[in-house]
């Protein structure tokens, strides 16, 4: 199926995200639509997906003019979308999740071989609560394929996968896209863009800046698309970072040997091999990634020299877990592990989220609602000394919460049901720890902090990824916190948002606040005093 | 036809009757909008009634003594606490247990009131009268009338009052704020560090606090006794009413007085015509359906405007 776009726009109360588009994907490729956060992309995927109508404009369908009112009207033309953020149900299984709204018989035979075919060791009979992005983001994929889409819609589909599963789902796409399906990704990744798909279109500012009939002939930053979104910073620390990867290039990021003096705790190549793989991993062509001199220059890194001084200086205040282990019924257990953040310092701790690494987060965020088998968490904050052992109370994220305590701020890996919730309004999302009258003035204080043009009565659901990730993140260190957990900080970030999210983070770490960063994406190791990995439910 | 719908406001009886039928719902239904705010249903709200209407005769009876201006403040406040506790009851299986709020409110309630049918029938049944009731309770306790013949009594004046302060409770405190954030995004309300079951507790709790305040009024201002089964459909239609005015408590008066006169008028006309009991369900339900479907529109209204403008867009400038 062919779709045409005749200047199509979107406008807002404050501001027009489509403006005037016109775009044509041609049936059996598989197009990408790249651009920095708030260029319009998840928007246009909206719009082809029905679930939001244009301001003006026309859709076409193989020359046929189509009005979306609902998404329904959308699926019943063939057109699935699997969005950033997959909008599935918690509390059912997989299976239940993909069965929903389908003839039971005729999908239930597909749901296995799909699984097999598509995924990784994902179970259709597990709970989607227990399920960490990636699982999430392969239940909604189930639910689209097993509608025979014609048009498939994906929106930051890697943003959640390891280099396995990217690698998976891109080598599927094409077989999908050789039957005649027509595929359209949204992505930060200009490597992906280039190497995985056909067409690329170029998203700036709610227009198309360029459209390449050829991905391959797509330009890059330095050469004549100086203003194309360049690879995202996740993906360039893989690449600049040798130990981990098997290279050896030294052109992008710092090497760890050049860290040594700062990281505790240096990540293990042949540990973190089995994380990532080198297959995927490439030399960078010139100019397609910033050097490490000029990403330095940008971010105004601080010296190993500053860092140990600036951890030195205020060691009073520091946040222990110990001996943690947790064994949940549906999600990867975590066995002892034990680690400490500072004043002062970012610790890393990195995995892929069924490692271990979102139960663990769960518990360290005050989410998990069962007691752990063993475990004690301390804070040392001046003078005052809190401890909690896990194992005989369950640990709650009002503890932390408690200013009393120690102010801290949270930021989950999911942003869309747990740091903000689609179904309340900015004001509401920016304003549960505010205890004033005048909660719009707080709210409309928060967003012009934000630097975003969005009023408080506005959904949540219709914010952009970028935009809501910016929200959630001035309205936690709003709270002046001591203590900072990011989880997933770079997620659906582009390369100057993730430089500008490294920077803060180090300025942070400068004023004094302790930072624990857990990530499955890449994640640029110097700026971090400690790096640990996480794999198997254990912390190395 | 006609004297359906005005019939009601023709004599000072049933004027009466239907606006302190209005009275007792609201305040049973501003008891379950707490609860729903927070994303729960307190289904136990007959059972609720019933045991405050006991608890209300037997307190007044124990207390006869006391003069009524000690006795019925302090009547209120027991019969409140106890029917919350009762209420409090789903709150503790839901914690300890995961049980759900709604199933286990409806159980707790349908427990209730076969031993209160028996207690009232039995032990405590009034041995002056032919009526399934306790004792009635002394003159000096029972709330002045304001309309007679009619039971409507002075607690009109306060029903506005409750309405207005549980208005600013949710709407303008901190406290409400996150109450509301629980029934609509139950996973950010506790990852923003919100309690649980704190919130849950006052929630459920207050809920089970207004049934006993309603139990209470039925009691000392409508019946002045505590009879076999007067909370028949009291709790339900609370229910019915919360859910119409959207939880909100401003809008539970109005929504209250809609369905006290749909009550009202369908019992008028019953007995007036000579229908049965089943003839005013279904009256009822015709009418509730009807008036659901206009809701529906005027919600959907918006969404009309959009589609319509979206179809005239496309007849004139989508054909360019």
């Amino acid at each position: 199926m062919n779709i045409r776009l005749e200047g199509i726009s979107k406008s807002y109360t404050l501001k027009t995200v489509l403006d005037d588009v016109d775009l044509e994907f041609a049936q059996g490729k598989i197009h990408a639509l790249v651009g920095e956060n708030g260029a319009g992309k998840s928007t246009l995927a909206g719009i082809l997906s029905g679930e939001t109508q244009p301001t003006k404009g026309n859709i076409f369908f193989d020359n046929e003019k189509v009005v979306f009112n609902t998404s329904k009207d959308a699926i019943n033309k063939g057109i699935c979308i699997v969005r950033q953020r997959p909008l599935v149900s918690e509390s059912i299984t997989v299976k239940e999740n993909v069965l929903l709204g389908l003839n039971r018989k005729i999908v239930q035979k597909n749901i296995s071989s799909l699984l097999s075919e598509w995924t990784v060791g994902l179970s259709e009979n597990t709970l989607v609560k227990n399920l960490g992005g990636d699982g999430r983001f392969y239940t909604a994929l189930l639910c689209a394929l097993c509608r025979n889409p014609k048009v498939l819609i994906l929106d930051e589909p890697t943003s959640m996968l390891d280099f396995t599963e990217r690698d998976l789902l891109y080598r599927k796409l094409r077989e999908l896209s050789n039957t005649g399906t027509n595929i359209i990704v949204i992505t930060h990744s200009m490597k992906e863009a280039r190497e995985c798909t056909d067409t690329v279109t170029v998203l700036n500012q709610g227009k198309v800046l360029r459209h390449y009939e050829d991905s391959r002939k797509m330009t890059v930053s330095g050469q004549a698309g100086d203003d194309l979104p360049s690879e995202s910073a996740g993906q360039q620390a893989n690449v600049g970072q040798p130990e981990l990867a098997g290279h050896a290039s030294d052109d992008l990021w710092p090497t760890s040997a050049g860290q040594s003096t700062v990281m505790e705790q240096p990540i293990n190549g042949g540990r973190a091999n089995s994380l990532r793989q080198p297959a995927v991993v490439e030399q960078p062509t010139n100019g397609e990634y910033l050097k490490s001199e000029e990403l330095s220059t940008v971010m105004e890194l601080p010296t190993d020299q500053n860092i140990q001084t600036d951890c030195a200086l205020s060691t009073s205040s520091s946040i222990s877990f110990s001996n943690i282990t947790y064994r949940p019924k549906d999600r990867s257990a975590i066995f002892d592990i034990s680690f400490t953040v500072n004043a002062g310092e970012i610790v890393l701790i990195h995995g892929l989220q069924n490692s271990g690494l979102l139960t663990l987060e769960n518990i360290i965020t005050g989410m998990e609602n069962e007691r752990c088998e063993s475990g004690r968490i301390t804070i040392k904050y001046g003078k005052k000394i809190f401890a909690h052992d896990l194992s005989k109370k369950i640990f709650t994220a009002n503890i932390f919460r408690n200013k009393n305590i120690l102010r801290t701020a949270i930021v989950s890996s999911n942003k869309t049901f747990r740091s903000s919730n689609p179904n309340i309004s900015v004001q509401e999302m920016l304003t549960p720890y505010y205890f004033g009258k005048d909660v719009r003035v707080e709210a409309e204080r928060l967003i012009e902090k934000s630097r975003i043009n969005v009023v408080p009565e506005e959904r949540v659901s219709n914010l952009s990824g970028g935009m809501l990730q910016k929200l959630i993140l001035t309205r936690e260190l709003d709270l002046d916190p001591s203590f900072i957990i990011l989880c997933e900080p770079l997620q659906g970030l582009d390369v100057e948002k993730s430089k500008e999210m490294c920077a803060l983070l180090q300025s942070l770490s400068k004023e004094g606040k302790a930072i624990l960063v857990l990530s499955s994406e890449e994640f640029p190791h110097f700026i971090c005093s400690k790096a640990l990995v996480i794999e198997g439910g254990v912390l190395s | 036809m006609i004297d359906f719908f005005l019939g009601t406001f023709s004599s000072s009886y049933y004027l009466g009757l239907m606006l302190n039928t209005a009275c007792i719902l609201s305040v049973s239904a501003l008891g379950v909008s707490f609860a729903l705010r927070c994303g729960e249903y307190n289904l136990g709200g007959e059972g609720q009634i019933y045991f405050a209407g006991f608890v209300s005769a037997m307190l007044l009876k124990a207390f006869s003594s006391m003069p009524a201006w000690i006795a019925l403040p302090l009547v209120l406040l027991i019969t409140g606490l106890l029917t919350s506790a009762i209420a409090m009851v789903s709150v503790i299986l839901k914690i300890k247990k995961n049980a759900n709020v709604l199933l286990t409110s409806f159980l707790v309630s349908s427990a209730i009131i076969p031993v209160l049918d028996s207690l009232i029938t039995g032990r405590f049944r009034a041995t002056d009268g032919n009526l399934l009731a306790t004792d009635f309770i002394l003159e000096k306790f029972r709330l002045p009338k304001i309309l007679e013949p009619s039971p409507l009594n002075i607690s009109i004046f306060l029903i506005p009052v409750i309405c207005v302060i549980l208005y600013w409770v949710l709407y303008k405190t901190p406290f409400g704020r996150r109450l509301t954030l629980f029934g609509k995004a139950p996973e950010f309300a506790l990852y923003s560090g919100c309690s649980y079951n704190f919130y849950l507790s006052a929630s459920v709790g207050f809920s089970g606090f207004m049934n006993g305040v309603a139990g209470f009024l039925c009691v000392v201002g409508t019946y002045y006794t505590c009879h076999s089964g007067f909370y028949m459909g009291l709790g339900w239609n609370a229910l019915t009413c919360s859910m119409i005015a959207f939880s909100n408590p401003l809008l539970i008066l109005p929504c209250s007085l809609f369905l006290s006169w749909l009550y009202t008028s369908v019992d008028r006309v019953a007995l007036i015509n000579n229908f049965g009991f089943d003839a005013n369900g279904i009256i009822q339900a015709v009418i509730m359906f009807a008036v659901s479907c206009v809701l529906f529109r005027v919600i959907s209204k918006k969404h009309l405007v959009k589609k319509i403008k979206k179809i005239s867009f496309v007849n004139k400038g989508g054909n360019k």
